[in-house]
């Protein structure tokens, strides 16, 4: 059998001692999306942030294991842990423009990335960050690398930071609700851009988000949330359209639908 | 059905620099009573920039507002207080449309006793609001930080109608919460929809909810309105290539 990317093995979280997630297992394969969803405080994205070390002071994971091609993640000296973080493992934050230096300016801020990832040529990353950037509905690419964070709207900054994640071609992209900040059309567009990123270069992505469209749309299985629990797991067709729990079956009827006649 | 709001030419521009961009550009349209009518368009297309003219927090460049038949733009003092007893909003995020040093019912009572309504009488008809909206009694009593954001939204529909508003606007009411909150105050707008004969204007960037709640559509892209229709036939016959754009769009 083939081993799994990423695996949580009965994973708990905890903030202060206090258990806020608790045995949650799964698994998921290279070139998978996986779905998590749920309301807000249902620990979808403590699950995330706990695979990127981003638990804080407060929080730990108290049990289980948390498998990044079979290697603990959670044993990792803060070096190892590094290398991992941007080219293997990426994330893209709900907020990105909060996630950027507000001093400096977005070119810099990205070729320092790529620089410490390797990748030294000024120009060639400039270049790559364009072609990105344009796929993804920024078409004045230039201004916005000599643009500050401040100087651009909320959504661009948002792009910014998905452009940021993606560029590396991380073997694993952590998305946590990257598309809720932008609009219908510019969503459809950056998601069709992961989708591509998954097709050319086999990137796994594990999509958090509330939005039941876009999981449907993208994932191939999907894990729902509710109270730190993991109540529903599978392929997305069975959960989504056949859901066995209560709960799931709840969540996906309060999503209103669009009639298409 | 008669009409409550009507929206004449309207223009709205804001300067950066040199550049002049047009936010608004020449808007019209009518609002009956009992009637729903959804603003829909992507960030950027002028929808907020309406809702903020009709109720005064910007004022327009050219064009006119009219409420019952009465211009409302330019008004000040007096006649300004009583005609924005007839106009109500609803903010995306409840929280931060409420005062956070003053209980839910104080705030919800605020508007009442401005209008020179009693003390007394203004509590009995706020308990009397908040049960409408689906919040027992003790919420009065809670700050709005105490509260879950569902809950504060209902809140914030208690305190726009309970001076009996003629037009509610709902400027995404609901985007900010989860989808099965979402859905118990879509629940309770389509309830006050069916009992009192209130104007609603729903902006909202959500194709399906307002398929659900809306009676007619404006679809505004750059400052224009592109397309007009009830949801049904924008959705399932657009004509104009945006709004084929932003409906192919919704997964």
């Amino acid at each position: 059998m083939q081993q799994p990317l990423l695996a949580f093995n009965n994973v708990e979280i905890s903030y202060d001692d206090e258990a806020m997630i608790q045995g949650v297992s799964l698994k998921m394969n290279k070139g998978e999306i996986l779905g998590i969803v749920g309301e807000s405080g249902s620990g979808k994205s403590t699950l995330i942030k706990a695979s990127m070390g981003l638990l804080g002071r407060s929080g730990r994971v108290s049990q289980g294991e948390i498998l990044y091609q079979g290697q603990n993640v959670l044993n990792l000296g803060d070096e190892a842990f590094r290398n991992l973080r941007g080219p293997k493992m990426g994330m893209i934050f709900q907020n990105c423009g909060s996630a950027l230096c507000p001093i400096r300016t977005i070119g810099d801020q990205l070729c320092e990335a790529m620089k410490e990832h390797g990748q030294t040529d000024r120009q060639a990353i400039k270049d790559e960050a364009l072609a990105m950037f344009d796929r993804i509905h920024l078409h004045d690419g230039d201004r916005i690398l000599n643009s500050y964070p401040f100087e651009l709207s909320g959504g661009m900054n948002q792009r910014v930071g998905i452009v940021m994640a993606m560029i590396l071609k991380p073997d694993l992209l952590f998305a946590d609700e990257p598309t809720s900040a932008l609009d219908v059309t510019v969503q459809a567009q950056v998601v069709k851009e992961m989708m591509a990123l998954r097709e050319t270069f086999g990137m796994s992505i594990v999509i958090v988000t509330h939005n039941i469209g876009v999981v449907s749309y993208m994932a191939d299985n999907v894990a729902v949330m509710h109270k730190g629990r993991l109540v529903e797991y599978g392929k997305t067709r069975d959960v989504i359209d056949h859901p066995i729990k209560d709960y799931t079956r709840q969540l996906i009827g309060a999503v209103p639908r669009i009639r298409r006649g | 059905m008669s009409k409550i709001l009507e929206v004449r030419q309207l223009v709205k521009e804001f300067s950066k620099g040199s550049k002049t961009i047009r936010a608004v550009d020449d808007v019209s349209f009518d609002v009956c009573s009992g009637e729903c009518l959804g603003l829909v368009g992507e960030s950027g297309s002028g929808k907020s920039t309406i809702a903020k003219m009709i109720t005064a927090l910007e004022s327009p460049d050219a064009g006119g507002i009219f409420l019952d038949g009465k211009g409302i733009t330019g008004l000040k003092g007096r006649e300004q207080r009583a005609v924005y007893k007839d106009i109500q909003m609803v903010f995306q995020t409840p929280t931060d449309s409420f005062n956070p040093r003053l209980k839910l019912g104080d705030g919800i009572m605020e508007g009442m006793i401005n209008h020179g309504i009693s003390r007394p009488e203004a509590r009995k008809k706020m308990l009397e609001t908040l049960k409408i909206c689906g919040l027992s009694q003790e919420y009065a009593d809670r700050y709005p930080h105490q509260v879950s954001g569902g809950e504060c939204q209902r809140a914030s529909i208690a305190r726009a109608i309970v001076v009996n508003p003629k037009l509610l606007i709902c400027d995404e009411a609901t985007s900010a919460l989860d989808v099965t909150v979402q859905a118990q105050i879509v629940e309770l707008m389509r309830q006050l929809k069916s009992e009192n004969h209130m104007a609603y204007l729903m902006i909202c960037h959500d194709l399906a909810l307002v398929q659900q709640l809306c009676d007619r559509l404006l679809v505004m892209y750059q400052g224009k309105i592109v397309e007009t229709g009830t949801p049904d036939e924008i959705i399932m016959h657009p004509r104009e290539d945006y709004t084929k754009r932003l409906i192919d769009s919704v997964f």
